[in-house]
C-alpha cells in the first residue's frame, strides 16, 4: 500500500460533504433560492462534533455501537472503490461482494441502533429501510457482474482497469443497461428521491431520516458524514463504469473523475427539484425491475459470448 | 481410529449408565454432559489429526449380518463432519445440563441423556461407516433417538403431532436410501463403499436414477425445499440443545450423504448440479422468507437452518456442475464453500438456538412480539444473540461472510471458464444469493432487534434475568468460535479445498495453485476487515475523547410529542416484517382470522395472523389425505392378532420359495 495508492479513499472522505452541498445548491437554484453555502456540511459536521449527547433512557450500548460501526464498514468501503483511473487502494478478486456487504453491515447496525430506542417511528423506518435495501442488493450484484463480465475481472478496480477495461464502442448496450441499473440503487441506497425525501419532515413519510432521530452530537455527526461517504461512493462506482476513459495522464484522468463526480451531483440535485417521490408501495417495483434489468444486461452479455 | 472408539465406548457406556440412572437427577446429568464432554474431546482430537494428516485410516472386521461387514474410515471429509458432531454436542450438553436442571422432577432426565449420548454415537458411527447395512442401521437409531428428544414433552398435543411428522419423514427419506443403496449394491456386486467406489461403474441412466433417490433421501435429512417439513414442525417446544444438535448436526448428516454418494458415483451431468442449485435457490429464498414471517422464536431459527442448507446446496452444485464441465476451479471452490458454510453453520446457529433456549427458559415464552428489552437483562445473552445474527446474515468480518465469498467466486469463476451454457445457473447462484442476504438482515433484525431492545412488551420479559455461567457460557464460546474461524478462513481453505478435489475425482496434487490464490484472497479479506476494526477503534478514540469532557444527557425516546407512549405501542415483529408480506404476499400464506370492530358501534375486535407453511398445507396435507384414505382400503389386513401375522409371514415364505424353485 503506498501513499498514491489511498488517493481514492483520501478523495471520498475529503470531498463527500462537497458532493451534498453541489446537490443541495442544485436544487436551491432550480426552486429559485440561494441556498446553504457549498461547505454548509462541513459546518454541521464540526458544529455536531462540538456538541454533548443526549441518549434515550430505553437504549442500551448497541445504540452507541451503531454509528461507530455503520462509519467505520462506509470507511472501509472506500478503500475498495477506484477513482480516476487508479485502482481502489486494496483491491483483490471479488472485492465488490465484500463492498456490498460492508454497507449491508453498515445498515444493520443502523436499524438494530434505531431498533434500541423502542420508538414505533423508527421501526417503522427500520422496515422499511430494510425492505428496499435487500431488493436493491440483487441488482447491485447483478449489475457490477454483468460489467465484471465484460471485463473479465470481478474487483471494483478491474472494472475500470485501463487494459482490459470496458469500452462504449463494444458494449454500448450492457453499458447503458448497467448505468441505468446502478443510478437506481444510488437513489435508493443513500435514500434520495423517489425512494426516499432526506428533506421530509414529518416522521411517517420519512425512511432513513427517521432511523437517526434519536441521536446527537458526535454520534450523529458520524451518521451524517457516513451517509455522505456512502453517496461520494455509489456515486464514484457509477462513474468508474460508465465513464472507462484513460488518458494515461494521472492530472486528466482525475479531472475527468472529479468531473464525474460534479456531473453526479448535478444530476441528484436534478432528479430530486423535478420528481416526486414514488408512493411507498410501488418502490419494490422499481427495485425489481432494476434486477430485472441488471438480469438483462448479463444475458446480453453472455449473448455475445454466444456469437 | 482407536481414539474415535474409545470416544464411542464412552458414549454408548454413558448412555447406559444414565438411562440406569433414572429420574436421579444429578448422577444422571453428570454422566450424561461428563461423557459428551470427554468423548467430544477426544473426538475432536482424532477428527483435527485427521485432517492435519490428510490420510485415510481404515478399519475392518467380518459381521454376521447379511450383507454387513464392520468397516470402518477416517478420511478428511469423515473428519470434517466430525467435527460439528463432536464438538457441538459437547458445549451444547453443557446448556442441556444447566437448562434441564430446573425441570428434573418433570423429566426422567436419565433416558433424555442416553438418547443424546445415543444420539451423537450415532451420527458418529454414520459418518465412519462404510458398510450399507452398517451406514443404515446407524441412520435409523440416530432418527429414533433424536425422535425421543423432540417428543420430550410428550404430554403435549401438538409435540405427539409434530413428534410423528418427523417420524415420517424420516422414514420417507430413509425408504428413498433403502432403494438407492439396493440398487449400487446390485450394480456393483457388494455393500461396502469401497467396493461399490472401485467397482464397475453403473450405466448413465441408472447413476441419474440413483442420484435422484440420494437427492430425495439425503434431501429429506438436510431440509431442503420442498422436503423440509419437519424441520420448523418438529421443533418449537424442545429445548434449545436438542435444537441445536438438530440443526447444526442432523440435519448436516444429510449433506455428508450427498456429499459421500457423489464419491461413489461415476462422473456427474451438469442437470445434476442444476437441480442442486435449483433446490438450493428453493430452499434459500423460500426458507428465508418463511422464517421471517415466524412469531416463534425456535421456528424463525429453523427455517433460518432450511435456507442454510440451501446456500450449502448452491455450493454443491457450483462444485457438480464443476465436475461436469471440468473446471478444476468451480468444482473446488463450490465444495470448499459449502464445507465452510457446514462448519460455520454449525457455529452460528449453535450460538443462536442456545441463546434463544436461554430466553425462552428466562422468559417462559417463545413468542418474539411478547418479548423487548432483554439486551439490558440478560447482557451476556444479548452479546452472543447479536454476533451469531451478524454471522448468520453473512457479514464480514465474520464466518458466514468467508464461505458465502467462496459460493459467489465460483459462480464468477464458472463464468471465464465454462461456455455459456454453464452460465445460466451461475447468475441464478448470485442473484439468489444476493436477495437471501438481504431478507436474511429482516429476519434476524426482527429476531435480534424485537426480543432484546426496546421496552419489554410483557411482565415476564420486564422481571427476566440472565440465567446461570453454565448457560450463558456456551454460546458465547460458539460466537467466540466464529471469529477464530474467520480469522483462520486462509488456514481452512487450504484444508477444505483438497478436500472438494477429491470429492470431484481430482487428484488432490493438482490443486495448490489455485488454493494458494484462494487462500491469500481470503487473506487480503481479513486484511480489509483488520483495518475496518482498526478504523472503529480510532472512531471510538474520537468520540470519548470528544465526549468525556462534555454533558450527557438522558431523555426518553423522542415521541413525536406524543404525552404517553407505551411499550405496547412499539412496533413488534410482525410490523417490521409487515412490507415485506406484502411485497411477497404470492409466495406465503399467512392465515388470518379479523373479528368484531364491524358496524356503526363496533364492539371489540381482534385480529390474529398466524404465518403457515406452503408446502405443508398445500401440499403434503391433501396428498396424504388422499393416500390415507385410498389406504384405509387395505385396513381390513390388519387384523391386529400375532397369529394372523405368522401366517403373513409363512404365505410370503411360501410365495417366495414358490417363486424362486417354480418353472421359469
Amino acid at each position: 500500500m503506498t501513499i498514491e495508492s489511498l488517493l481514492p479513499p483520501i478523495l471520498a472522505l475529503g470531498l463527500s460533504p462537497l458532493m451534498l452541498g453541489i446537490t443541495n445548491r442544485v436544487k436551491a437554484l432550480f426552486a429559485g433560492r440561494t441556498g446553504p453555502p457549498l461547505l454548509q456540511t462541513y459546518y454541521d459536521l464540526a458544529r455536531l462534533l462540538g456538541k454533548g449527547a443526549v441518549y434515550s433512557r430505553t437504549t442500551t450500548v448497541l445504540f452507541r455501537l451503531g454509528p461507530m460501526i455503520g462509519l467505520a464498514a462506509i470507511v472501509t468501503a472506500s478503500l475498495l472503490v477506484p477513482f480516476g483511473g487508479r485502482p481502489g487502494t486494496m483491491p483483490f478478486e471479488g472485492d465488490l461482494i465484500l463492498f456490498a456487504y460492508l454497507l449491508g453491515l453498515a445498515r444493520l447496525f443502523t436499524v438494530l441502533a434505531a431498533l434500541d430506542t423502542g420508538s414505533a417511528f423508527e421501526g417503522m423506518g427500520s422496515s422499511r429501510e430494510l425492505l428496499f435495501s435487500a431488493l436493491a442488493e440483487p441488482a447491485l450484484l447483478l449489475s457490477l457482474v454483468a460489467v465484471g463480465h465484460e471485463v473479465g475481472s470481478f474487483s471494483i478496480s478491474g472494472l475500470h482497469n485501463p487494459v482490459s477495461g470496458i469500452s462504449w464502442q463494444v458494449s454500448a448496450i450492457t453499458l447503458v443497461l448497467v448505468g441505468v441499473v446502478l443510478f437506481v440503487v444510488f437513489l435508493s441506497e443513500n435514500s434520495r428521491i423517489p425512494v426516499d425525501d432526506p428533506n421530509t419532515h414529518l416522521e411517517l413519510t420519512m425512511i432513513h431520516e427517521v432511523m437517526v432521530l434519536d441521536h446527537s452530537g458526535p454520534d450523529f455527526a458520524f451518521i451524517l458524514y457516513g451517509a455522505s461517504v456512502k453517496l461520494w461512493l455509489l456515486a464514484s462506482l457509477l462513474v468508474a463504469v460508465v465513464v472507462p476513459m484513460h488518458s494515461g495522464y494521472w492530472a486528466v484522468d482525475l479531472a475527468t473523475g472529479l468531473l464525474g463526480m460534479f456531473g453526479m451531483a448535478v444530476a441528484l440535485g436534478t432528479v430530486e427539484s423535478v420528481m416526486a417521490r414514488l408512493r411507498m408501495s410501488l418502490v419494490p417495483e422499481l427495485l425489481v425491475g432494476a434486477t430485472v434489468v441488471a438480469g438483462l444486461a448479463l444475458m446480453i452479455g453472455y449473448g455475445g459470448a454466444v456469437r | 481410529m482407536e481414539t474415535l472408539f474409545a470416544a464411542l465406548g464412552l458414549l454408548l457406556a454413558g448412555s447406559i449408565a444414565s438411562l440406569l440412572c433414572g429420574r436421579r437427577a444429578w448422577p444422571a446429568t453428570i454422566i450424561g454432559v461428563g461423557t459428551a464432554c470427554v468423548a467430544g474431546g477426544l473426538g475432536l482430537y482424532a477428527a483435527i489429526q485427521a485432517l492435519a494428516s490428510g490420510q485415510t485410516v481404515t478399519y475392518s472386521r467380518p459381521w454376521s449380518v447379511p450383507g454387513g461387514s464392520l468397516s470402518f474410515a477416517i478420511d478428511p471429509l469423515s473428519a470434517w463432519f466430525l467435527l460439528p458432531v463432536f464438538g457441538l454436542t459437547a458445549i451444547a450438553a453443557v446448556h442441556g445440563g444447566a437448562a434441564l436442571w430446573p425441570e428434573r422432577l418433570k423429566y426422567n432426565l436419565g433416558s433424555v441423556w442416553a438418547c443424546y449420548g445415543l444420539q451423537t454415537a450415532s451420527m458418529a458411527v454414520a459418518v465412519l461407516a462404510r458398510n450399507v447395512v452398517l451406514f443404515l442401521m446407524a441412520w435409523e437409531i440416530m432418527a429414533l433417538a433424536s425422535y425421543f428428544l423432540v417428543v420430550l414433552d410428550d404430554e403435549d398435543e401438538s409435540v405427539q403431532k409434530a413428534g410423528r411428522l418427523y417420524l415420517i419423514a424420516m422414514h420417507l427419506g430413509a425408504a428413498f436410501l433403502f432403494a438407492m443403496f439396493l440398487l449400487l449394491g446390485r450394480a456393483s456386486g457388494s455393500l461396502d463403499f469401497a467396493a461399490i467406489a472401485a467397482g464397475p461403474a453403473p450405466s448413465q441412466r441408472l447413476a441419474d436414477l440413483l442420484f435422484v433417490l440420494g437427492l430425495i433421501g439425503f434431501g429429506t435429512k438436510a431440509g431442503l425445499m420442498p422436503m423440509h417439513v419437519w424441520v420448523p414442525e418438529a421443533h418449537p417446544r424442545a429445548p434449545g440443545f436438542v435444537l441445536a444438535v438438530k440443526s447444526c448436526c442432523i440435519v448436516k448428516m444429510g449433506v455428508y450423504g450427498l456429499i459421500r454418494l457423489l464419491t461413489m458415483l461415476p462422473e456427474p451431468q451438469a442437470w445434476w448440479g442444476w437441480s442442486l442449485i435449483t433446490l438450493g435457490a428453493i430452499s434459500g429464498l423460500w426458507g428465508i422468507l418463511h422464517a421471517l414471517t415466524q412469531r416463534d422464536m425456535n421456528k424463525l431459527l429453523a427455517y433460518s437452518t432450511v435456507e442454510n442448507v440451501g446456500i450449502i446446496a448452491l455450493g454443491l452444485g457450483a462444485g457438480v456442475v464443476g465436475m461436469a464441465g471440468h473446471s478444476l476451479i468451480v468444482a473446488v471452490l463450490g465444495f470448499a464453500g459449502a464445507l465452510l458454510h457446514v462448519l460455520n453453520h454449525s457455529l452460528m446457529k449453535g450460538a443462536l438456538f442456545l441463546s434463544a433456549g436461554s430466553v425462552i427458559r428466562a422468559v417462559g415464552t417463545r413468542e418474539i412480539d411478547r418479548l423487548g428489552g432483554l439486551a439490558r437483562r440478560m447482557p451476556w445473552v444479548a452479546v452472543s444473540l447479536v454476533v451469531g445474527a451478524v454471522a448468520i446474515v453473512g457479514l464480514p468480518p465474520l464466518n458466514g461472510f468467508m464461505s458465502e465469498f467462496l459460493i459467489y467466486l465460483s459462480a464468477f469463476r464458472n463464468d471465464e471458464t465454462l461456455s455459456t451454457e454453464f452460465a445460466i445457473p451461475a447468475v441464478v447462484t448470485v442473484a439468489s444469493l444476493a436477495l437471501i442476504g438481504g431478507l436474511a438482515a429482516i429476519a434476524f433484525c426482527k429476531l435480534v432487534g424485537i426480543t432484546l431492545l426496546g421496552e419489554p412488551r410483557s411482565e415476564s420479559a420486564e422481571n427476566a434475568r440472565q440465567p446461570s455461567g453454565w448457560m450463558v457460557a456456551p454460546p458465547l464460546l460458539l460466537v467466540f468460535g466464529c471469529a477464530v474461524v474467520a480469522a483462520l478462513a486462509p488456514q481452512l481453505v487450504r484444508t477444505v479445498a483438497p478436500l472438494g478435489a477429491s470429492v470431484a475425482h481430482l487428484p488432490a496434487d493438482r490443486v495448490p495453485v489455485e488454493v494458494e490464490q484462494l487462500a491469500s484472497l481470503l487473506a487480503r479479506i481479513i486484511r480489509v476487515a483488520g483495518t475496518g476494526i482498526l478504523v472503529f477503534l480510532v472512531l471510538a478514540a474520537v468520540r470519548w475523547v470528544l465526549l468525556s469532557r462534555r454533558e450527557i444527557g438522558r431523555a426518553g425516546t423522542w415521541d413525536c410529542g406524543y404525552a404517553q407512549p407505551t411499550a405496547r405501542m412499539q412496533y413488534t415483529g410482525s410490523s417490521l416484517v409487515g412490507p415485506v408480506v406484502v411485497v411477497f404476499a404470492e409466495m406465503l400464506h399467512i392465515r388470518s382470522r379479523v373479528e368484531g370492530a364491524r358496524g356503526l358501534f363496533p364492539a371489540a375486535g381482534s385480529v390474529q395472523t398466524d404465518p403457515a407453511d406452503v408446502c405443508l398445507d398445500d401440499i403434503y396435507t391433501p396428498a396424504f389425505g388422499i393416500a390415507g384414505r385410498l389406504l384405509k382400503r387395505l385396513n381390513w389386513i390388519q387384523q391386529g392378532t400375532t397369529q394372523v401375522y405368522v401366517l403373513y409371514i409363512a404365505l410370503t415364505l411360501v410365495a417366495l420359495l414358490v417363486w424362486q424353485l417354480g418353472p421359469r
